[in-house]
């Protein structure tokens, strides 16, 4: 089937997908991370450097604490690269939700002496979905950002609350 | 499922865009039983210190001072072809072994240039089964990133160098705290390639024992 004519993954099929690949993973290293863990969020992401290539970013809790993080292609399902906490009690930190992007997106931008992007409150786009590609803003597929449009700018705020008015690559 | 790691690796965040070369360091050196500095500043930056003072390159005049890669005299920059402007290492593979060995007071890690996906991981496992972590320099030139263990043996493994391989576990700087396995497929075509310009243009650099 075309791509562009191919459906993303249901919710259901990606859990179904994310809960066999955590049996999988019980066995593993990451026991800690996947014993017991069930599928709980899944989040869009969009790879800017590619074209039309989408993920999810499965996360699974046990109980309330988030533990793992397993990426699956958005149109044929393939599980990628999976991520865990290694200590029983440990805790994946929590990304920022869609609802509270613009908010932290003023807040973080206050923050820094150096942000010279004049941003006004009504007139900033939010992109539906998150985007990621390698950049020395971030290495992971694990840390997406949320891109907003100012004029004809782009920023960018990671899920971990980072903001940059770029991303670059370069020599590490 | 089938995994061989290095035990007790801590995982430490990098404090600045350009930490990922002293944060992968720390990560190395807290396993192998180096202890913390006592006083101020952080690990980090009297590492980060050490590469500056280390690296025995000459910042070329006209190359970028950039949030990501901070200026020093001793800086390594390069350029794919005399018309490009100038790109900087914040920490080379060759300080970054420096700092190491010189920490550890021992040669025990080497820069490894390969020219392969399958010889350069090779090297990283041949490291890990000795007990030292891998370093591992990612999408060329990029990114620093510990690797700690691999899976292997079991269905849907590939065979390569002897070794029938699934995945590769990695402690990314950058991330958050946690154990990243990337399935083998992911990791050769996707994590690792070689590095574009300069001293180690076209070979993919690990660091591993000596």
């Amino acid at each position: 089937m075309e791509k562009s004519t191919q459906e993303m993954l249901t919710t259901d099929r990606t859990f179904q997908i994310a809960r066999d690949a955590a049996k999988q993973y019980s066995e593993s290293r990451l026991k800690v991370a996947f014993t017991s863990a069930t599928p709980q969020e899944k989040w869009l992401v969009q790879r800017i450097d590619r074209e039309d290539s989408f993920y999810y970013i499965v996360s699974y809790n046990v109980s309330a604490r988030e533990t793992a993080r397993v990426i699956v292609d958005a149109f044929d399902g393939k599980v990628g690269e999976a991520s865990g906490i290694t200590r029983e009690d440990g805790e994946l930190p929590r990304y920022l939700p869609m609802s509270d992007a613009m908010n932290r997106l003023f807040t973080e931008s206050n923050r820094s002496a150096k942000w010279e992007i004049k941003m006004r409150s009504g007139l900033i786009g939010l992109h539906p979905v998150l985007v990621w590609k390698p950049c020395v803003q971030s290495s992971t597929p694990f840390l997406p950002f949320y891109q907003f449009s100012v004029g004809e700018s782009f920023v960018y705020l990671r899920v971990d609350g980072k903001l940059s008015a770029r991303l670059t690559t370069g020599p590490a | 499922m089938a995994d061989a790691f290095v035990n007790n690796v801590v995982w430490v965040h990098q404090e600045k865009l350009h930490f990922c070369g002293p944060a992968v360091a720390q990560m190395v050196l807290t396993v192998l039983g180096v202890a913390s500095p006592a006083t101020p500043p952080s690990w980090q930056t009297q590492l980060y210190d050490y590469v500056t003072a280390n690296t025995n390159a000459k910042r070329p005049k006209n190359a970028p001072d950039t949030e990501e890669s901070p200026a020093f005299p001793e800086q390594k920059c390069e350029r794919c072809r005399t018309s490009d402007p100038y790109t900087c290492w914040s920490s080379t593979p060759n300080v970054l072994k420096k700092l190491l060995n010189a920490k550890l007071g021992a040669n025990r890690y080497t820069v490894s240039a390969r020219a392969n996906e399958e010889s350069a991981t090779d090297a990283l496992f041949d490291s890990i089964d000795q007990g030292l972590p891998g370093i591992a320099l990612i999408r060329g030139w990029a990114h620093w990133v510990v690797v700690d263990g691999y899976q292997h043996g079991l269905a849907g493994s590939e065979n390569f160098l002897g070794r029938d391989v699934n995945g590769v576990y990695i402690r990314d700087p950058d991330a958050t705290d946690s154990v990243h396995l990337i399935p083998w497929p992911k990791w050769r075509d996707e994590y690792l390639s070689v590095v574009p310009c300069g001293q180690y243009e076209g070979k993919i650099v690990v660091l591993k024992n000596a």
